[in-house]
């Protein structure tokens, strides 16, 4: 009997729950438009005067990528859930609120389709300017926003040619530039230099430029650091140029003496107390433009007898060469991921900028203009490069989004820029 | 009644458990008419795999509800599908888009084309099949043979171009002078899914699925049903506005629940990109949706 009315009790309570459930409709949405998403950004009305130019900067910096797009008016904090529905019914789908009190500015982003809070920080306003709290801002909502690391905190540095003793001989000045701000909202810094200095070069994980000076009997290769301090690394006759350091500390430069470009690799014995300079390319040919892959590999750029340039690929400890299906390529740069590499190539007569993959050996163009370009530099995000666009007579520095194929110029139509090169990140505040 | 009851039971227990037998039967007999008559209107499919290609010519059957053509057609778009020959053999032959089939029920081959003659001027072509259709091949195929016979249902099929253009057949052929025979075919529709060959028993070659001017055979309710999926996928992918260069690497699944008025009632995020600008961009674009009617109190998943 009560095993009867068990089963006359379950029927009666699974039945209906089976009746009642229902299997949702699935459907596979794909974009075909693009367009930024919209943020307000609400300074609060009693700090208006200080709060304007860091919201200038800030909406400099986030619609950079042109994948957000900062709208700046005058609103107080919310303090109710009514207050954040407020702005998404008027089109706002993420709200920043920025306020200043005392010496500290404060910064909070909510969601309001969910009326949620996402975050917040405090900004010591002290040690920063104006253009340095954006900064510091934008760094900090990056990584909330798109789950990566941003290169905002990152300066590029580039030659500008200016004119020399007389009037033929021009030379080349070092100078600093952030790649999102305008030279009104933070200017170049300039690195002086008493020679012509070109192709500078970052340390990959320290706040020192390497850059090649030019003397009456070679060109020699320098380094300098935030407290101004400048010294000669190596002074080889002929040319010394180009370093790259691995994430290990192993240096190699390019060093030219005589009749062919030669990668050496750099090692301080400690006991000896005497630095070693080892030929890792032998063969005949030029070497430039190397580039750690990784701690173990290099990607270089060889030019053989003809003038012809192709990549190629060495393994420090086997040293075996590894040359990429790629015809005439130049000026070799690794993403900071190590699985991309960009360079340029002549495409009917015209130098384009390309990106490379090297796991999935696929070839891709970014640019196609009708300018050359030159000498490209990953951002420490992965997500631009920066590069020379040649005119006929003068040179721009860009910022190229690789996604879009988005360019920004840096520097005006009527200069000469040249050898720009993206530092990794550095920290607060920009110093140099 | 029960000889298997055992014996130890009395006379009273006995009457309550054959009580709970028979309440029990009764109750399964009611639960599976009403699954088979409240079934939902809007078929649940699972569009993954998105729609089918729009440029694949459609025919809609009017007195078919559904034929379930439309989930072969979709794994046709993404694999292959494997023939499997029924032990019948029935394979329809290759019919060009532009011939209607019209099967009427009428002993008297005179009447029959007659009848013929009072078809819609939509229709361009028409032929006369006899009762029971025997089954025959492509190069067997030819108008010479057919004869007037036995002809049980009425059936227009018109091809289409694609789901936009589609002029679904609404109206049913009238027969002036065969009002009681119209009866008996309004009376045996379930019995068409039965003793149609052509399309519940359809089966596609490999070779004919490979070809792609192959029309997809489907019911009115699929139909509709796939025209309410065309119009939200078309609706949200208008709305939706990813920011560029954004690489997920997860889908955002979203589960809504519309409500009576053709909006979102509640939107809740069953999975996430990883990417907030992402999953808040895909989120704007369904509240910017309106839904069509037919999805009404539904929910959706949707995969972004």
């Amino acid at each position: 009997m009560k095993l009867y009315a068990k089963l006359l009790s379950f029927y009666f309570t699974i039945l209906p729950i089976a009746l009642h459930t229902q299997v949702p409709l699935e459907l596979t949405v794909s974009a075909k438009n693009f367009g930024p998403l919209r943020i307000l950004c609400a300074c609060n009305p009693n700090d208006s005067q200080k709060l304007t130019p860091i919201a200038n900067n800030l909406s400099c910096l986030l619609q950079a990528s042109h994948q957000f797009s900062l709208i700046k008016q005058n609103h107080p904090i919310p303090i109710t859930k009514d207050d954040i529905a407020q702005h998404a019914r008027n089109g706002f789908p993420l709200a920043l609120f920025l306020s200043q009190q005392d010496q500290h500015a404060y910064w909070h982003l909510y969601d309001t389709l969910s009326v949620q809070y996402i975050k917040g920080k405090k900004i010591d306003t002290n040690i920063l300017d104006t253009p340095q709290i954006a900064l510091a801002i934008a760094d900090q909502i990056w990584p909330e926003l798109t789950s990566q690391q941003s290169s905002f905190i990152s300066l590029i540095a580039a030659c500008k040619q200016e004119p020399g003793l007389t009037k033929k001989r021009s030379k080349y000045s070092l100078y600093l530039m952030h790649p999102f701000l305008s030279t009104n909202q933070l200017k170049h810094i300039k690195i002086t230099t008493t020679g012509s200095a070109i192709a500078p070069r970052w340390h990959p994980h320290k706040p020192i430029l390497f850059y090649s000076q030019h003397t009456p009997t070679n060109v020699r290769l320098m380094a300098t650091d935030t407290q101004k301090k400048s010294w000669v690394v190596t002074s080889f006759d002929g040319q010394n140029l180009t370093p790259t350091i691995a994430r290990n500390g192993r240096t190699i430069i390019v060093i030219s003496g005589g009749c062919c470009t030669k990668l050496y690799e750099y090692t301080f014995d400690e006991s000896t107390q005497k630095r070693h300079f080892v030929c890792l390319t032998p063969m005949p040919g030029d070497f430039i433009s190397p580039t750690f892959i990784n701690d173990n590999d290099i990607i270089f750029c060889h030019i053989n007898q003809n003038n012809g340039p192709r990549l190629g690929i060495l393994n420090l400890t086997t040293h075996a060469y590894e040359w990429l299906p790629l015809k005439a390529a130049l000026c070799p740069a690794v993403s900071p991921d190590g699985a991309t590499v960009a360079f340029c190539k002549k495409i009917d007569g015209i130098y384009q900028l390309h990106t490379y993959g090297l796991k999935t050996k696929k070839e891709r163009q970014i640019t196609h203009g009708k300018q050359h370009i030159d000498e490209c530099s990953w951002s420490a995000c992965g997500n631009f490069l920066t590069c020379t666009i040649e005119n006929d007579q003068t040179s721009r520095i860009a910022v190229i989004n690789v996604h879009t194929g988005a360019i920004n110029y840096l520097t005006p139509i009527n200069e000469c820029w040249a050898y720009p090169h993206w530092s990794a990140r550095l920290t607060l505040p920009l110093k140099f | 009644m029960l000889r298997w009851l055992p014996k130890k039971l009395n006379k009273r227990q006995q009457l309550f458990f054959q009580l709970t037998i028979f309440s029990f039967c009764v109750h399964a007999l009611g639960f599976a008419f009403y699954c088979f008559t409240s079934r939902q209107k809007v078929v649940a499919l699972n569009m993954r795999t998105g729609i089918i290609d729009t440029e694949t010519p459609i025919v809609v059957l009017p007195f078919v509800k559904s034929t379930g053509r439309l989930q072969m057609a979709r794994t046709r778009r993404t694999k292959r599908v494997k023939q499997q020959i029924k032990t019948s053999k029935r394979i329809t032959p290759r019919r060009p888009s532009s011939v209607q089939v019209a099967h009427i029920n009428t002993p008297n081959k005179q009447v029959a084309t007659n009848i013929a003659k009072t078809v819609p001027p939509v229709t361009q072509k028409l032929k006369v099949y006899t009762g029971k259709i025997k089954p025959v091949t492509h190069e067997k195929f030819t108008s010479e043979k057919i004869l007037v016979k036995n002809i049980k249902h009425v059936q227009l099929v018109e091809p289409v171009q694609n789901i936009s253009m589609a002029p679904v057949i609404t109206q049913q052929p009238v027969f002036p002078t065969f009002a009681t025979e119209k009866k008996e075919i309004q009376e045996t529709e379930q019995e068409e899914q039965e003793t149609i060959p052509n399309i519940t028993d359809l089966v596609i070659t490999e070779k004919l699925v490979q070809e792609e001017n192959n029309p997809i055979i489907l019911g009115r309710e699929e139909y509709q049903m796939l025209q309410a999926y065309q119009s939200l996928h078309e609706t949200i992918t208008q709305n939706w506005q990813a920011p560029a260069g954004f690489q997920p690497k997860k889908e955002c699944i979203l589960l809504v629940n519309i409500n009576n008025q053709g909006t979102v009632d509640t939107l809740t995020v069953e999975q996430s990109s990883g990417i907030l600008a992402y999953d808040i961009a895909a989120r704007m674009a369904v509240y910017q949706s309106i839904f069509p009617s037919e999805l009404k109190k539904q929910s959706i998943r949707l995969h972004f």
